[in-house]
């Protein structure tokens, strides 16, 4: 039960931010990541009001905050290298602006410093915006909310396919390996990324095999081609109103950063 | 009229195998039967042809009309199948959701799904797993709440392939107890004998995709050359008898 236990690892919380409705949580979620991606190069500054915000909520959330930097770290190689290329750029910079007479060199420096921290700055901002998100919602509320706010019925399908499948897939592949390793050890790394490789590409084969057998399980149940919506109890009106609030409160933010 | 009537069934996979090669039989309102057979007998393929998901030549009729005549989601709801790996049924957020996802398709109300999802849940003893996962079910609990999906459609005929595959004993017993207690007409596949004598009041053995025998229990299930002719044994509670 690996993948299962991942999906939904802390979303039994009871922080304010768990007990907030996922139909309040996701839009307010999508304005906040816009916002922040939106911001100009030269406002970078306006990064550090939204860093204070997304802390606070993060603290609020109750959710370890070791956790939550393990989820960062699904973009430090990005950071890295786009870090290392504008730390090179100097030396290039400066056999370019030998042969261009010595024009523009410094300031293209700066320049490519302050995009890099821009970038880098909205991914991890936005990615712990994410992962504040799905960090307080169980998956299922995700789906719901998502069909609630009328995403397109293919997206909100696949997505709630792809959440309650995954588990399945990846206990699978975990069985497998297991299953490889109980019978020896194998040596050299060739040998072992070929066994990697078919275990791959039997989890894949299964996968294929597993969706004809869901797709016959939902046709068999009258599926017609849309997912039906059970809709729950309404949403909170103080929920709705801080979602309100909470959206009003990032735009403002934003339009006040770039309209200085 | 019988509920449910096979005739001259043929049907063969893209591949060139034949898997049902003239399976005739009929089944009554009030009729459990065990259809059993080795591995590869053609059990699973000739329950997909009940409620229509594959279509063969020859005729199978439900309440004296083929098939093909129905409308899918009428027969759907008259011919309820519960698949082997119940994780390949239960495909919604939570467990609630899944037993919902028949009476919807079916048109009834949100209420009405939730209350009858509800009433079934209660019924197969699974009340208190509405809210939670599928996938964080135990096998057991799992067979439960996949029946539950099923039984919410009110079907009249229930097809159910190895209900009890992989279950420990008391899972085995209390999903044994359900199927027993269930009013509906009932076709259940499986190697389980022991099951086929406690729920089925008649058996239809099946090899090399036809019926080889049928007719009741007791009766087939106690003919040692017949059951061995065909990859099966005598259930022990009838061996030692």
């Amino acid at each position: 039960m690996l993948g299962h236990e991942l999906l939904d690892e802390w979303s039994h919380l009871r922080s304010p931010l768990h007990r907030t409705d996922a139909r309040v949580k996701l839009p307010c979620a999508l304005v906040l990541v816009v916002a922040i991606v939106m911001v100009p190069v030269s406002s970078n500054w306006l990064l550090m009001p939204f860093a204070a915000l997304i802390f606070a909520l993060a603290v609020a959330s109750g959710l370890p905050g070791r956790w939550i930097l393990k989820r960062l770290l699904v973009i430090v190689p990005f950071l890295a290298i786009s870090g290392l290329l504008v730390a090179l750029l100097p030396q290039a910079e400066a056999s370019a602006v030998h042969h261009a007479g010595g024009v523009g060199g410094r300031q293209l420096v700066r320049h490519a410093l302050a995009v890099w921290l821009s970038v880098g700055g909205k991914c991890v901002l936005t990615l712990v915006a994410a992962t504040l998100l799905t960090g307080t919602s169980s998956s299922a509320d995700l789906v719901r909310a998502a069909q609630a706010l009328r995403m397109p019925h293919t997206l909100t399908a696949l997505t709630g396919l792809a959440m309650t499948y995954l588990g399945v897939l990846s206990d699978e592949v975990a069985r497998m390996i297991t299953a490889s390793r109980s019978r020896g050890r194998v040596s050299g790394l060739r040998r072992r990324a070929g066994v990697l490789c078919s275990v791959v590409v039997t989890a894949i084969v299964r996968g294929f095999e597993r969706a004809e057998r869901v797709a016959l399980a939902m046709v068999s149940r009258g599926y017609d081609g849309r997912i039906p919506d059970l809709t729950r109890e309404p949403v909170p009106h103080a929920q709705i109103a801080g979602g309100v609030c909470f959206v009003i409160c990032t735009c403002a933010l934003y339009w006040a950063g770039v309209g200085l | 009229m019988s509920l449910l009537r096979v005739d001259d069934l043929h049907f063969r996979y893209p591949d060139g195998t034949a898997a049902l090669t003239g399976v005739t039989f009929s089944l009554d309102h009030g009729d459990s039967l065990g259809l059993v057979g080795r591995n590869g007998a053609g059990k699973s393929t000739l329950l997909l042809h009940l409620n229509g998901i594959l279509h063969g030549t020859g005729a199978v009729r439900v309440h004296d009309q083929p098939v093909e005549q129905w409308p899918a989601g009428e027969l759907r709801a008259t011919v309820g199948l519960v698949f082997e790996d119940p994780a390949d049924q239960l495909f919604m957020p939570t467990v609630l959701d899944d037993v919902c996802f028949g009476p919807l398709n079916a048109g009834l109300s949100a209420d009405e799904a939730r209350r009858r999802a509800l009433e079934v849940l209660h019924s197969v003893g699974a009340a208190d797993l509405a809210d939670r996962a599928p996938h964080h079910l135990s096998a057991g609990q799992m067979r439960r709440v996949a029946l539950a999906g099923v039984l919410a459609m009110e079907p009249e005929l229930l097809v159910i392939d190895e209900p009890v595959m992989a279950l420990d004993p008391e899972g085995r017993e209390s999903v044994i107890e359900l199927l027993r207690d269930l009013p509906q007409a009932k076709i259940i596949a499986t190697h389980d004998l022991e099951l086929v004598l406690e729920v089925c009041n008649r058996v239809a053995i099946l090899d090399g995709g036809r019926i080889q025998a049928q007719g009741p229990a007791r009766d087939l299930l106690a003919d040692d050359t017949l059951l061995r002719n065909h990859g099966l044994r005598v259930p022990a509670s009838l061996r030692f008898v």
